[in-house]
Formats: structure tokens, C-alpha cells, sequence
């Protein structure tokens, strides 16, 4: 299980959870930031700190959001 | 509540599940946490103010309780924070050395955790009157462990991207 950034980035971007990654797991993409299912170690730190609640846990993603958890696999890739 | 839940985290440290759960703790929450933690240490303290205090002669009640109700604890937490910053500090030069990528803000959070277990003991030393010290230096060290412990949950910085 990973986390997942969800449309809540789109346009925001605050990039705070770029900033605490210990893992350097998250992307900066043209538009949001983008989670590395790979990489994700599952510590949640970058939650804790995004400013739009953007980030869930993959299971915790809410029904109308679950696209973005195949959108942070594909351009992560 | 959330303080109990976090209190069961810490007590389960550094297992890598509990310090996970402790990283989506929000900062007021853990300041809220440490807060309520510092007070239940110093209870000994306390009760020590109040029975001393009463029974001399040069101290007015009224003062005494203002003292100790609010002075006292406004004490604590200006030391707690203090003291958990500083540690941050050294806990910032530790991770370097390990080679982790922790901001100060997490490891704030994650010495503000650890520091749980040794206030505690604290509070039971005091209660039992062993107040020395030697049981200062060896709790800081208990704190240094957990801390290390936890600090080692993290991998070793990868900076591919």
C-alpha cells in the first residue's frame, strides 16, 4: 500500500511534501506532484503536511478520486 | 481520544507500524500531546509545591495556588519546548550522520514521541523520591535510544529521482 496524491493538488502544488519525503518518492509534474507506488515506503509524513489534504492513503482514497491511484502509477513509471 | 492513541504508539516504539502512525499526527496534536504529557510528569512536582508550600508560614495561599496552577505549569511547557528543540537539533545532526531525510519539523514531532517513556520514568522516579543526577543522564540517553531507533525506521537517502 502507497499513497495516493489526488486532484486537490491539481493547480495547488504546494510541494511541502516533496520537501519531507524520505524517500524521495514524490514527482514534480506540470500541474500536481505525483506518488511513486515503488518507492513509497508508507511512513505518511508528506499527509501530515500537504496543505489541501490532497494525499490518502491508497485504500483510504475517496470513490470519485480512485483514477489517480493508476494516474500516480502511470507517471511515475 | 487522540492522546491515548498516541500514548499506545509510543509505548509500542520504535516498531516501524507505531512511528508510521505517529508521522500522521498533526503538529497540534502533538503539541497538544506533550503538553498534557509534561503535566502528568511534573504531578509530583506539584503535589511536593502544595505540601511544602502550605505549611510555611512565609507563603500566602493565594499566591501559593497561583503558583502552582498556573505559573508552574506555564514553566514546564516553556522548558518541554525548549528542551525538545534543542534535542531536535541534536536529533537534525544524527540523522545527517545516518544519512536520513528528515526535515527539523518531523524530527520535532518524532523527539517530542520519543520523550515519552523517559518523562514518564521521570515522574515515577520523582513520585519515589530518587531525584539525582544520574537518572537524569540516563533518561536523556533512553531518549537518545528511542530516537535512533526511530531515525533508523527511515531508509538511507536515495536521490534518484
Amino acid at each position: 500500500m502507497a499513497y495516493v496524491i489526488t486532484s486537490r493538488c491539481v493547480g495547488e502544488k504546494w510541494e511541502a511534501c516533496i520537501e519531507v519525503c524520505p524517500v524521495n518518492c514524490i514527482l514534480e509534474g506540470a500541474n500536481m506532484c505525483y506518488i511513486n507506488p515503488e518507492i513509497c515506503i508508507d511512513c505518511g509524513a508528506c499527509q501530515e503536511v500537504c496543505p489541501s489534504d490532497a494525499i490518502f492513503k491508497e485504500e483510504d482514497v475517496p470513490e470519485e478520486e480512485r483514477d489517480y491511484i493508476r494516474i500516480n502509477r502511470e507517471y511515475t513509471k | 481520544m487522540a492522546f491515548f492513541r498516541i500514548l499506545q504508539n509510543c509505548m509500542r516504539m520504535p516498531g516501524k507500524a507505531s512511528v508510521f502512525a505517529l508521522n500522521r499526527v498533526s503538529m497540534r496534536d502533538t503539541l497538544l500531546y506533550i503538553f498534557i504529557l509534561m503535566l502528568l510528569s511534573s504531578v509530583p512536582d506539584i503535589i511536593d509545591l502544595l505540601v511544602n508550600g502550605r505549611f510555611s508560614n512565609q507563603t500566602y495561599e493565594s499566591v501559593l495556588y497561583l503558583q502552582v496552577f498556573l505559573f508552574y505549569p506555564l514553566y514546564i511547557i516553556f522548558i518541554g519546548i525548549i528542551a525538545i528543540s534543542l534535542l531536535s537539533a541534536a536529533a537534525y545532526v544524527i540523522k545527517t550522520v545516518m544519512k536520513r531525510k528528515l526535515t527539523y519539523h518531523h524530527l520535532w514531532k518524532l523527539t517530542a514521541f520519543s520523550a515519552t517513556v523517559p518523562l514518564l520514568l521521570n515522574a515515577v522516579f520523582k513520585g519515589l523520591g530518587y531525584r539525582n543526577i544520574w537518572i537524569t543522564v540516563l533518561l536523556v540517553v533512553l531518549l537518545f535510544f528511542y530516537l535512533i531507533k526511530m531515525i533508523r525506521v527511515f531508509p538511507i537517502i536515495s536521490n534518484k529521482k
